[in-house]
């Protein structure tokens, strides 16, 4: 009879569950980046493989009731989806992305399955309203904003909340040495990247001669705005958007409004653009937000409060070419060390094991001990392709290998054989 | 040159029932026909097929270890995938057949089928799986599903030799099956035993099993009348899987419920009465061929699920105890037949192998000849009428997602 396989923890599994498009998406899937970063096992639930479908939902032409109907039952299925996966991937952790596809029922099933759940409310609490119906079905809920809507929350009952701001990924948000090609085509003086909100028409109107260029969607209806667009107003990929950081004297990031007035309105988060530009080494004018003091010092961000200042610091540092490049070496390095999505799920986990009795602490099944050679090298050989950690566990790499696509090899297949048998017969 | 390899990883019986599509395969001009089954089962496979290489897995219990199984495994993955493979068929539902299937690609792998790490099932098992919802109704026999793996297997009275006894005067008794409720308690099976022994005259009786089955044996012995014990000889621990196709041979008749050494038997030709109760079902895993004897317990709850426990307290043993059915058993005629029971004789169509019920009556027959006829249109079989798809047919072989939907996988 053999022996069962000693148990011990394992690398933290946690499964993102991406939202189907929008602005959190790309930051779901930097979040993921980090995560691995930080030894987990990380499963992505690409939500926005199923978009396609919500959108021909839409294409039906059927009354809106009936259309309600359908996207409700949509919603379900696509939640549903996850649940399965949670349960085939027995993850610590559902991350959910703010806007991820889960419904409320969805998340009761996990709760009742005992599977830990997350949401990264990266959104602004005051547009998007919808957490206060879904907060208290998470376990942890993470935000970029602090006061009142911490305390809106612990209103409602939800206590495990964790401030956890935006980021940056430096593998890919990163310096560049550009060709004379790209500067060409990414190259300004003056630059910015981001959808046409009302404010950023109104600011960014009288910007022309001064030979700004703006990047990206939902701009092309405006005449004063038409002549700095490029590419058409097409949607611009986080790669490109690394290189136009990179080839720009002075990046603008002005967070966005569904207000035209004020054009620079007060507010309180970071948008994630401010640390994407800080990790290319790139410089940028942003407009001063309530929690920025805590995130970059004054001389590692350069900032503007209004129309009028923004006009002149444009000025200011366009002919000042060294202090660009010294504020934004200091906010590159600020950056680095404190502001990566490394650190942000480093918190996150850290917070879960604080306030989730139990995180993490999972039996994994570890290896036999007095492991045979073959199997030994052939799991060593093995680990180094997946990119696992020496700390992997048995299960861990079952799961790394269950994850995978294609025609497995021998050894993988071997491996997941003697999965399925221990299952059956230890 | 074609290579096949036909992956077998579950019991003695199923290996017997994968015969159809094995000869089919080695019909096939061109074809280099490989098994790979347990490795506890490599010589009685050698034994039952020796047109094919064979090769041995770590699929059942054994006493291994974790690491030899990988390293056998490996092994054996590493010799699998250099033979290339024109095709690979896997029949069992198991999660070591969908492991052994993530070594091949979705165009190779027929039956199921592990699709960029999803596990997949095949047109023609997805439909199998539809229709073992209700098992009573069951249309095809394993053999023949497994079969229709290939396009066009081989006739089913090419697959086993009709029953026919050895005139030995022996007559062999399978004392249990791997699970006890499937299997007629020592008393019921002395009752039965008695019967036969009348009907054949007084034959000398071997007991055959293997060594945990003993305590059966010796409790069997001990129900029996002392002029019958005496005819018994206990061969139970005492013979290996592979003496038995020698001992089976000399028989001229088995008694047994549904196990691996029924289909042993049917294999070699040698008849069969066989006592199917429990989660046993004639019209699924019946022995294959003409002229065997099956009698099959039917109450309204036949055919269970074997792991769920019997809130009926094996009320299906009952009719094996029924007066009238020892009577028949002893070759009496008897107007009476006891409720719950069916007397079948194995029979053969141009489709496959089935149960023809002969006494007591069977009232799923209709309902299963219909999904037989559909089954057949399916398969697109000559015998397939253009009725063969009735509205019946189509809701309980087809899910709408089967009509609606694109395959997941489209191979057999």
């Amino acid at each position: 009879m053999p022996e069962p396989m000693p148990k011990k923890q394992g690398m933290p599994r946690v499964l993102l569950v991406l939202p189907m498009y929008g602005g959190s998406l790309p930051v779901g899937r930097f979040a993921a980046e980090g995560l691995r970063e930080n030894g987990c096992l990380v499963e992505i639930f690409d939500a926005p493989a199923f978009h396609p479908v919500f959108c021909a939902l839409k294409e039906l032409k059927v009354g809106s009731e009936r259309l309600d109907a359908l996207q409700n039952t949509f919603l379900q299925h696509v939640s549903q989806c996850v649940t399965a996966k949670a349960e085939a991937f027995a993850p610590d952790l559902v991350l959910s992305l703010a806007q991820a596809p889960l419904s409320i029922a969805a998340l009761k099933r996990l709760r009742r399955a005992g599977t830990r759940t997350a949401m990264w409310f990266v959104e602004d609490f005051r547009i998007f309203t919808y957490w206060r119906a879904f907060a208290t079905y998470y376990d942890l809920f993470a935000v970029i904003q602090k006061e009142p809507f911490l305390d809106e929350l612990a209103a409602l009952g939800v206590h495990n909340t964790l401030y956890l701001p935006l980021a940056a990924l430096p593998s890919l948000h990163r310096p560049l040495t550009l060709d004379e090609r790209e500067k060409q085509e990414f190259g300004a003086q003056l630059s910015f990247v981001g959808a046409g909100y009302p404010n950023r028409r109104k600011a960014f109107a009288g910007l022309r001669n001064l030979g700004l260029k703006i990047w990206g969607t939902e701009w092309d209806d405006d005449p004063e705005i038409a002549p700095m667009l490029q590419k058409n107003g097409e949607r611009i990929s986080s790669e490109d958007c690394v290189r136009i950081f990179n080839a720009s004297a002075v990046n603008l990031n002005l967070h966005s409004s569904v207000h035209a007035d004020p054009p620079v309105a007060p507010g309180d988060f970071v948008n994630p653009r401010t640390f994407e530009i800080a990790a290319c080494g790139a410089f940028q004018l942003t407009d001063r937000r309530g929690l920025l003091p805590e995130l970059y010092d004054p001389d590692e961000a350069a900032t503007f409060s209004n129309a009028y200042e923004l006009r002149e610091k444009i000025r200011y540092y366009t002919a000042h070419p060294e202090e660009r490049a010294a504020v934004a070496e200091r906010a590159r390095r600020r950056t680095l060390a404190e502001h990566t999505y490394a650190a942000r799920m480093k918190r996150l986990l850290d917070f879960a094991a604080e306030c989730l009795p139990g995180f993490g602490l999972h039996e994994n099944v570890v290896w036999p001990e007095n492991m045979p050679q073959d199997l030994g090298d052939a799991v060593a050989a093995l680990m180094r392709e997946l990119d696992l950690p020496a700390s992997a566990s048995f299960s861990d790499v079952i799961a790394a290998v269950r994850g995978k696509s294609g025609v497995l090899s021998d050894a993988e297949a071997a491996l997941l054989f003697l999965d399925e048998w221990k299952k059956l017969y230890t | 040159m074609r290579r096949v390899l036909v992956v077998q990883l579950a019991r003695f019986g199923d290996l017997a029932q994968s015969k159809r599509l094995l000869l089919s395969q080695a019909r096939d001009a061109g074809n280099e026909v490989h098994l790979c089954v347990d490795r506890s089962l490599v010589p009685l496979a050698q034994l039952l097929y020796p047109f094919a290489v064979v090769h041995g897995l770590p699929a059942h219990r054994g006493d291994s270890d974790p690491g030899d199984v990988f390293a056998a495994c490996r092994t054996c993955f590493a010799a699998l995938r250099e033979l290339d493979f024109t095709e690979v068929y896997f029949l069992n539902f198991s999660p070591l057949s969908f492991a052994c299937a993530a070594l091949f690609s979705p165009e190779q792998c027929r039956g199921y089928a592990r699709v960029d790490g999803q596990d997949m099932r095949s047109t023609l098992f997805s439909l199998a799986f539809n229709f073992m919802c209700d098992r009573r109704f069951a249309p095809v026999n394993l053999a023949d599903l497994w079969a229709f793996l290939h396009k066009g297997p081989i006739a089913p009275e090419k697959v086993n030799p009709p029953a026919r006894p050895a005139s030995t005067g022996c007559i062999g008794i399978i004392v249990a099956g791997r699970h006890a409720r499937r299997s007629l308690p020592p008393k019921v099976l002395a009752a039965c035993v008695q019967s036969v022994f009348r009907a054949a005259g007084g034959p000398r009786l071997l007991c055959l099993g293997a060594k945990e089955d003993q305590p059966v044996a010796r409790r069997l012995r001990r129900e029996l009348p002392p002029r019958i014990a005496e005819r018994m000889e206990d061969l139970t621990g005492k013979t290996s899987l592979a003496d038995l196709p020698d001992i089976l041979r000399g028989l001229d008749m088995l008694l047994t419920p549904d196990t691996g050494a029924m289909h042993l038997a049917a294999h070699l030709g040698v008849p069969v009465q066989a006592f199917f109760l429990s989660s046993a079902w004639c019209f699924e895993t019946g022995p294959y061929g003409m002229g065997h004897r099956v009698w099959q317990a039917a109450r309204p709850c036949s055919p269970c699920l074997e792991s769920a426990p019997c809130p009926h307290g094996t009320a299906c043993c009952a009719p094996f105890s029924h007066p009238a059915f020892l009577a028949h058993l002893a070759g009496k005629f008897t107007p009476e037949w006891p409720a719950d029971l069916m007397g079948c004789v194995s029979t053969l169509d141009d489709f496959g192998a089935t149960c023809t019920v002969v006494d007591g009556g069977n009232p799923y027959a209709d309902a299963a000849c219909e999904l037989r006829a559909g089954l057949a249109a399916c398969r697109g079989l000559p015998e397939a009428d253009a009725g063969g798809m009735t509205p019946h047919n189509a809701a309980f072989l087809f899910r709408e997602k089967d009509w609606m939907l694109p395959g997941n996988w489209n191979h057999a």
